[in-house]
Formats: C-alpha cells, structure tokens, sequence
C-alpha cells in the first residue's frame, strides 16, 4: 500500500533543501559572526571625548577583519571570518569597512545633522550614513573638510573609494595611517602616502575637546 | 448575476499549490533559522567572544629629529595610547615616560621625565634635552621607556632601548637649496619605458586589486638589475614579472606570496627578496631563487613594515613607529627577533661605512650623508609648496639624488633634485602617475645614471626610464 505525502510536507521539505542547497555554497564562507556575536545595543553618550580616546577605540579594531558595509568586531586579534568573497555587505564576517571603521572611531551620531560623541561598543553592528565619498566631501555636521598639510593624528584622507585615519606622521613624509584596508587585509596600520596622492583630501572630525 | 467559478478540477489543482505555498514559506523560514542562527538580526545578549584583556593595548609614536641645526633647541615628543582606567571619567590611558639621553653615541644616558604638553596636538609627551647634551658636535642618541600606569604595561621606543638607540645628528653647514613654490604642469617627459603591462590576467598582464571594496592596488614595487633588466611585482597574480634588457616580451616567476601590497628587492644574480607587509603571518620576509622557487623566510619582530632595501650585509627593513633600518638576514643568515631589535639602525646603510640620513620636518626635508666620522655632507632643501613623502635619498655622484612629493589639496608632482656638493645641480618634476596604489615608498628606483618610476594609469601600469645629466 502506497501512502501519499501531503504537498504543504512536500513543500516543507522541498523549500529546506532548496535553500540549504543553494546556500552550500555561501556556507563555506559563512561564519555568521555578526549573528551569533553582534547586538544593536545603544551607544552611550560621551560628553568628553579625545582622539586619544579614539585611537584606543582603534586600537582594538587592530588585527580583526574586513567586512564590505559591516561594523562588529570582537578584540582577539584574529580575523574571524577570513576569505569572504569582496564586494559583498551580506557575508556576516567580522569587521568594519573604511567608513564603517571610521564613523565608529570617531564615535558620530547616526543623525548626520548630530555632531554629539557616542561610544559604540564594538560588538555593535554599525556601519553609519557615510561613505568614504561623504567623508571627503566633509558630508555631515561631524565632518569637515580640511586642508591636508595641517592634518593631525586622528584626521583622516579620504578618497572616493576609501578612507584611512593619521596614526602617526613619519621623518621621510610619509604618515602610519588605521584603517580597513580591504577583506585580504583586515585592520590594521600600515604606512602609507595618502597626504601627498592628489586622489585624497583631509577630512577632520569636529568636537573634539583634546 | 453569477460569479465565474473555476470547475472542481481547477480549484483542486489551486488548493494543493495554495498548501504547498504555506509549506515552502515554514520550510524557508526554517532554511533560515538553520542558515542564519537564532541570533542573526536579534536584539538581546549575544554569546560572550573571546576578547583578549584590552589593558595589554600600549602602543607610542615618535618623530625623530634626526638632522639638527647647530644650537637647534632639541624636544623629543611622544605620544602613548592605552586604554583609560576602567573608573576614570577621563578619555585617555594613565601614563608616563621616561626619555634615556646622552650626547653622541657612547657613554651613559641621562633619564629624562616625559611631561604632557596638554596644548599639544601631537607629540603630547615632550622632554626638552638639556643643551649641553643637544648642542653635542656627535649629535645624540636616546630611547624612551612609556608606561600604562593602571595596567603596568609599558613599551620601549626604539625596541632595542640602549642596544639600538635612535640618533639625531647635528649637521653644521647644511647647504641651502630653495625650491621656492612648485610650478605644477611643467614634468619631464620619459628617456624610454622600459616596461608596460595592461590591467588584465592574461600571461603578460598585472593584476588589479580593486572594486567598489577598495581603490585601485596595482604591482606593490619594482627593482631594476644593473643590465637593465626590470622586475615587476605583480602581487595580485602571484608571480613577479621580468623584462629583460633587449628582450621581446616578459616573462614570468611565479611566487608563493599572500597577493597583498608587498615590497621587492634582490634580483639581477641574487635572490628575489619579499615584504609582505599584509596578512595573518606578516610582516614577513621572503626569500626566492631566480626560478621563483621558495628558499627561505624570516618573521619579522616589528609593529609596521614599509620597505625593503638590500644592505651591505644583507635585506633590510623599515619599520614604525621606531622608525629604523632593522637587519633581517646577514651573510646568508636569518636573524631572530631580538637580534634584529639589537642590530637596528637609525639610518640606512648604503655601503659598510655610509648611510643617508633624511628627514621631512614641515615644507622642508633635510638630508645628509653620514659616516664614521659623522655627518659628512648635508643639504636642507626648502620649498613654499608642501611636501609630502621622500621617496628617494640616494647618493649619486658628489652628492644625493632625492625624489620627493609636492602637493596641494588638489595637485601632486614628484620633485627630483639632484644635491651636489656646492648645492643642486640640477632639479625637474614628474608627474604622480599615481593611478593604482603601490608600496607607498616604492614607486623609484636608481640604477647607474638612470632613475626609474613604477606609474600607472587606468589602463595599465608602466616603469619610464629617466637618464640623469650628470654622470655619477
């Protein structure tokens, strides 16, 4: 005796397998970091803040990875999600990207018109309204253009496709710069010769009050 | 008026899609919870990640001097980053320093307290050299000692301390060479490109790292061999590419190489050296044999890596924020980290008695030879435009050829002077050609009377010859 199986069970199992077939795939580079690690907790309001301060909050950003559009890491100086394939905002790695980076750095409002400091955990998974494009072009009450020969630790160079901050300056001319530098790359200082490219222009961050 | 009713077939062959429908939907939200986790896009108390104890962050930066005037009043800056104390309403870490200075390079040093200098942007901690010691005719030699006073963590600048100290070299009789303000549109033309490659992965192509992800990275460097044959580092693909003097077309070496910016030295009848300044394992030097082939590879102890020169007694590298010349290998052999700690040097090493010292300081860089005796030869080149990198300080004939940017917020040429003994002998500009991102201090190279510049464009990258002058 043949017994029939209902077709919404048929369907059921179907959809299943479909869809774990076709994310087999995405599976392999699927760490799904942000959905087992991340949160959207507040941020707390900083009613003082420094780049000091910030380069702290850099600091523990060093050695995580790089995730297109992301903004979660942990601090254990291992990227967690290495491999993702690039130009992609989906792939849940670990990491901020350039601006991502950058907008939680500088510790900015999601309310562009806000130049308030807010201290964003970095188990937050934020990524914030800017783009590299829109921190050159000194988009946002927080941000402002600035002319590059006067850029201090913890301004940023900025073109329209990426965005790194001044770490330190060097003797030969050359700047360390923090940054997200790309998915084979994660976070890290690097120096570089932003200041001089005529690709880049000097964004700084307002407000500070060291 | 009756409504149109599908017959009693149809409406069945509707119910069982309309049932099926309901349980594709449960099956892909089910897919999902499996696929995503219960957490994915969840507000609430994610699973606690291994987060190593943020106190261990200690980190210092340092700009030195390295070339002063004679009576030039000496301040060494620093600046420390760790994180504030856990019940400080403050922003920054609890710190302190201690600067160890003495004149000339032997002797005992004298401890210098590091004072905030709150008005500061940068270079917060600041200790003034008393002037019997900084008014020294050998210059100085220091090192500094900064502390988390919460954690008790603390970090030495030069790594080396005592061992390896950095140097500041008093310079008397720098000569002058004013540059007055650039005039941008007016560069020098090619002798000859000696190498092209268009943007591809093709056999003879270089490989582009770009995207909406990042700027365009193109080949991180370039060395030119005493024949004239040129070596491409073509990262992306792996693999470096060669052109031969007189040779119809390149080839190629493969190399087992992580594919991110790295730094090249070596070629012509030795070995192919490798920086990789990105990645899990970096920075980290590689070594390869003609045909590409692994032959060895040494970790490096430091914070940051930026280029890569061979020495007299082998590869050497710069690092940050000491800001020194770290061996890696000497006479065939890898050096471990301290050693390497212990063997760095503040300037570097062009032969086994010489070095060049250079240094940037606002719109101005100094540069000067220097050797047992101490500096020999020095020049203090001054322009009204600003000044980037130095991308080169070579000696050439009497005197040093030095490649440096001048920019606006909006152009950017390279400079190239030629610093002879009486003052410069001869000066021209070059355009950026700074389309693709290369290693930032790689983009020339001197080889005999020529010096070479890796450029590139949005439809390929290039390395142009341009003959000097005046012979060396």
């Amino acid at each position: 005796m043949t017994r029939r199986i209902p077709a919404p069970a048929l369907a059921f199992a179907g959809a299943v397998a479909l869809s774990m077939a076709l994310a087999g795939v995405a599976w392999a580079y699927h760490t799904n970091f942000t959905g087992a690690y991340c949160n959207y907790n507040a941020p707390e309001y900083t009613s003082y803040f420094t780049r000091d301060g910030s380069m702290t909050v850099a600091l523990r950003a060093r050695w995580e990875g790089y995730q297109w559009g992301g903004g979660c890491w942990n601090d254990d100086d291992v990227d967690q999600s290495p491999g993702d394939p690039v130009e992609r905002s989906d792939t849940r790695g670990e990491g901020p990207d350039c601006s991502g980076f950058t907008f939680k750095v500088w510790r900015e409002d999601l309310d562009t018109s806000n130049q308030g400091a807010w201290q964003w955990n970095m188990l937050r998974n934020v990524h914030g309204p800017y783009s590299a494009a829109s921190f050159l072009y000194g988009v946002g009450a927080p941000n402002s253009t600035y002319p590059k020969s006067g850029l201090i630790r913890m301004d940023a160079l900025a073109s329209t496709d990426h965005i790194g901050m001044i770490y330190a300056r060097n003797a030969d001319g050359s700047d360390q710069v923090i940054e997200a530098k790309g998915e084979a790359y994660g976070v890290n200082i690097w120096t570089r010769t932003y200041r001089g490219s005529s690709a880049y222009g000097g964004v700084r961050r307002l407000g500070w009050d060291a | 008026m009756e409504t149109l009713r599908p017959s009693p077939p149809a409406r069945r062959w509707l119910r069982l899609p309309a049932a099926g429908a309901a349980g594709a939907v449960v099956g892909l939200a089910a897919a999902a919870v499996l696929l995503l986790g219960p957490a994915s896009g969840a507000v609430g108390d994610p699973p606690v990640p291994p987060a190593l104890d943020p106190a261990r962050i200690i980190d210092a930066t340092h700009v030195p001097p390295v070339l002063t005037l004679p009576g030039e009043p000496l301040t060494l800056r620093y600046d420390v980053y760790c994180p504030p104390p856990a019940d400080s309403s403050r922003d920054e870490c609890d710190a302190a320093g201690t600067v160890y200075v003495r004149a000339g390079d032997a002797g005992p040093f004298s401890a210098l307290p590091l004072n905030l200098d709150r008005r500061a942007g940068e270079g917060r901690w600041a200790a003034r050299v008393p002037p019997d010691i900084a008014r020294s005719d050998d210059g100085v030699s220091y090192y500094a000692v900064l502390r988390n006073r919460t954690a008790g963590t603390e970090v030495t600048l030069p790594a080396g301390g005592a061992a390896a100290p950095q140097r500041a070299y008093a310079a008397a009789g720098m000569i002058p060479v004013e540059l007055g303000g650039h005039a941008f549109g007016r560069t020098r033309a090619a002798t000859a490109r000696v190498f092209s490659a268009v943007w591809g992965d093709g056999p003879a192509d270089a490989g582009l790292e770009g995207g909406r992800e990042t700027e365009p990275v193109g080949p991180g460097s370039f060395v030119v061999g005493a024949d004239g044959a040129v070596t491409v580092l073509d990262q992306v693909h792996h693999r470096a590419l060669v052109q031969a003097a007189g040779a119809p077309a390149v080839h190629d070496v493969p190399l087992d190489i992580n594919g991110t910016l790295a730094d090249l030295a070596g070629g012509g009848s030795g070995p192919l050296w490798v920086l990789e300044t990105a990645g899990a394992d970096a920075p980290m030097l590689k070594e390869f044999r003609r045909d590409g082939s692994a032959q060895g590879e040494v970790p490096l102890g430091t914070r940051t890596a930026a280029q890569l020169r061979i020495g007299p007694a082998g590869p050497i590298v710069k690092e940050y924020p000491s800001e020194q010349w770290v061996p890696a290998v000497e006479d065939g052999a890898a050096l471990g980290l301290r050693a390497q700690r212990r063997g760095a040097e503040p300037l570097r090493a062009v032969s086994a008695s010489r070095q060049v010292a250079v240094v940037r300081a606002g719109d101005e860089v100094r540069v000067a030879i220097v050797g047992p005796g101490g500096v020999e030869r020095a020049w203090r080149v001054l322009s009204t435009t600003p000044l980037a990198e130095v991308q080169l300080a070579e000696p050439y004939a009497d005197g040093v050829l030095l490649v440096v940017r001048t920019y606006t917020d909006t152009r950017a040429e390279f400079e190239v002077v030629q610093l002879g003994a009486r003052g410069p002998v001869a000066s021209f500009a070059l355009a950026s050609d700074d389309w693709a991102e290369t290693m930032p201090l790689s983009r020339f190279r001197l080889s005999g009377s020529s010096l070479y510049q890796l450029g590139s464009t949005p439809s390929g990258v290039h390395v142009d010859r341009f003959d000097l002058e005046v012979a060396s």
